[in-house]
């Protein structure tokens, strides 16, 4: 058995008896209490990401996967061509094993493919964080300066999401692809 | 080389505004009658909350064996002892150590506090002073001539289009990671009951000083329940994946009267404000405050009765060894001078963390010159959230 708090992101745990991949962890000791593990994990099974806070010496169940390290090439309607980044080898991907998350896929990024004993892809593990440019941005509404004030922009592979009103076209940004938000404007 | 992280022109600005926020904090406190006394790093006795790891060292003068010391984990106890011998209204920017935390994005093992304390309060009396402090604090900083981009959190893109009328609000509006926060008065205050309600949906009689109801809580919510979860680990359960990411995010939330056996340095509450299901004594007069979903600060209306401090002692030395960590011999001195305090409240309040948010940093290691994960960079964790 494994603790708690070895969990960290991209690992799959065995939660409730069905596979969940880390998405996003944390380690917390609120005031002078022990010491506890928050989680974000995403069922394998469904896709749907459910929030847990573990003791941190609690036992967990991890599953050994292989992880290869691919790179997107092109997608079509239900598929995606991928390359392992090792052997050059080529391959296509169902988009019910990508899942919500291809719409952070652009030409060339490398993301971890978790693989069975049989070789079957079980799901895509993408990066925390996505830089992505703007390709449309309008800008934004004057006067309103109360409260959060955001705009939509679109990327450069079609996803829109809401940005605050400094982007402009041509930016670089960072998606966060857990959340699907935006966090930052890329400096470089 | 570890040394030429501090090259970084954005962390060099943290770090003056770092020195301007204690010189700030320092000011607010001597103007509002406050004594700055300072108390020892290494001491005899350290506190011994059982999920606390004081650092052990040793230490001896020319001619005696080395005899174990600790370095503290909070002053609280010598300013505890300075009300009872008398003092009024006391505080202490100082440095305590912690082990065995997590070195990530909210904790270094040797951190930056304040406390201060006073004599005849309680802890309401705590809550207006953090607010005053922390707006004093503000309004200086902005008011600073200084380049402004990256000194602090404002939301530059705003900042440039304000109009006279917006200007004040714009003031008080502090700018942390794409949230904006509103620092004007009168913060919001919460009783632990009320944010159960509010973020957690328990009905208004639910008693979660209860431990059955709290088991029966995480289990209808699908969360993982062991027959050994005690009472505080049910609770952390709940709160820490439902109630605390949800504070302090349009205003500072002060979330106040916790269940009594979470607080073993408070006073019990005489009459709750916020509880309905729950009888007086498991209420006690503890507060903390939240910005952004970070925790700042931990307070207490304190605890005078010497012999019922003794006992919640006691009782922490069984879990301690329970929890096969060293039992801390008990500081007679200060449970002692307990029994001679006057009524008090003080609080523990991070500087560091405020650093954070005032300088719109990310990190705990963002405000710091010299963070352990840069004197051990083995230690480095390798994913933050």
């Amino acid at each position: 058995m494994s603790k708690a708090n070895e969990i960290s992101r991209g690992l799959i745990l065995l939660f409730k008896n069905e596979p969940h991949l880390v998405v996003d962890f944390q380690h917390v000791n609120p005031g002078k209490g022990s010491a506890f593990v928050r989680s974000r994990l995403k069922s394998l099974k469904t896709g749907k990401v459910i929030e847990n806070t573990f003791k941190s010496d609690e036992d967990v169940e991890f599953v050994e996967m292989e992880r290869r390290k691919v790179q997107y090439l092109y997608g079509t309607d239900n598929e995606y061509a991928f390359m392992d980044i090792k052997n050059y080898e080529q391959f296509s991907i169902g988009s019910d094993v990508v899942g919500e998350s291809a719409k952070y896929l652009k030409e060339g990024i490398e993301v971890t493919l978790l693989v069975d004993e049989n070789g079957t892809p079980i799901t895509v593990d993408f990066p925390k964080k996505v830089t992505l440019k703007v390709t449309e941005s309008f800008p934004g509404v004057r006067g309103d300066t109360s409260g959060n004030v955001l705009k939509e922009i679109t990327l450069e592979n079609g996803l829109k999401i809401k940005a605050p009103l400094f982007i402009k076209e041509g930016d670089l940004v960072i998606v966060n692809t857990d959340t699907g938000e935006y966090v930052e404007r890329a400096t470089t | 080389m570890s040394w030429q992280r501090l090259q970084d022109v954005r962390l060099q600005k943290r770090l003056q505004t770092r020195s301007r926020i204690i010189q700030l904090i320092r000011d607010f406190f001597v103007r509002e009658g406050f004594l700055e006394i300072e108390t020892p790093i290494a001491v005899p006795a350290a506190g011994q909350e059982p999920y606390l790891n004081p650092n052990e060292t040793k230490i001896w003068d020319h001619r005696s064996p080395e005899i174990p010391a600790y370095l503290i984990t909070s002053p609280e106890y010598a300013h505890k002892k300075l009300l009872a011998a008398g003092f009024k209204k006391t505080f202490e920017i100082t440095r305590c150590f912690r082990s065995g935390e997590p070195w990530d994005g909210l904790h270094n093992p040797e951190f930056t506090m304040i406390e201060w304390y006073r004599a005849h309060a309680d802890y309401t009396k705590i809550m207006n002073d953090v607010e005053k402090m922390v707006q004093y604090v503000w309004q200086n900083i902005i008011a600073s001539p200084e380049p402004k981009q990256a000194w602090y959190g404002v939301d530059s893109a705003k900042q440039s289009r304000r109009s006279p009328r917006s200007l004040h609000s714009l003031a008080m509006t502090l700018y942390y990671q794409d949230h904006h926060i509103n620092l004007s008065s009168p913060w919001q205050r919460l009783t632990m009951q009320e944010a159960w309600e509010k973020y957690a949906d328990t009905p208004k009689c639910a008693n979660i000083c209860d431990r059955k109801y709290l088991r029966g809580l995480c289990q209808k919510r699908g969360y993982t329940v062991s027959a050994k979860d005690s009472y505080d680990d049910l609770f952390f359960k709940i709160f820490l994946t439902d109630i605390e990411p949800k504070l302090g995010f349009s205003k500072p939330t002060i979330l106040y009267e916790y269940p009594a056996q979470m607080a073993a340095l408070a006073r019990t509450v005489a009459k709750p404000r916020g509880a309905s299901g729950l009888a007086t004594k498991q209420i006690a007069e503890r507060f903390e405050i939240y910005i952004a979903g970070i925790e700042l600060g931990n307070a207490f209306s304190e605890l005078t009765d010497a012999r019922e401090q003794r006992a919640r002692f006691i009782e922490e030395q069984k879990l301690r060894k329970k929890l096969n960590k060293k039992v801390i011999p008990l500081d007679e001195d200060f449970l002692d001078a307990v029994g001679h305090m006057p009524s008090a409240a003080g609080i523990a309040f991070g500087i560091d963390r405020l650093v954070m948010l005032l300088t719109d940093a990310k990190s705990i290691q963002d405000v710091l010159a010299f963070p352990a994960t840069e004197l051990w960079p083995c230690q480095k964790i390798k994913s933050e959230i």
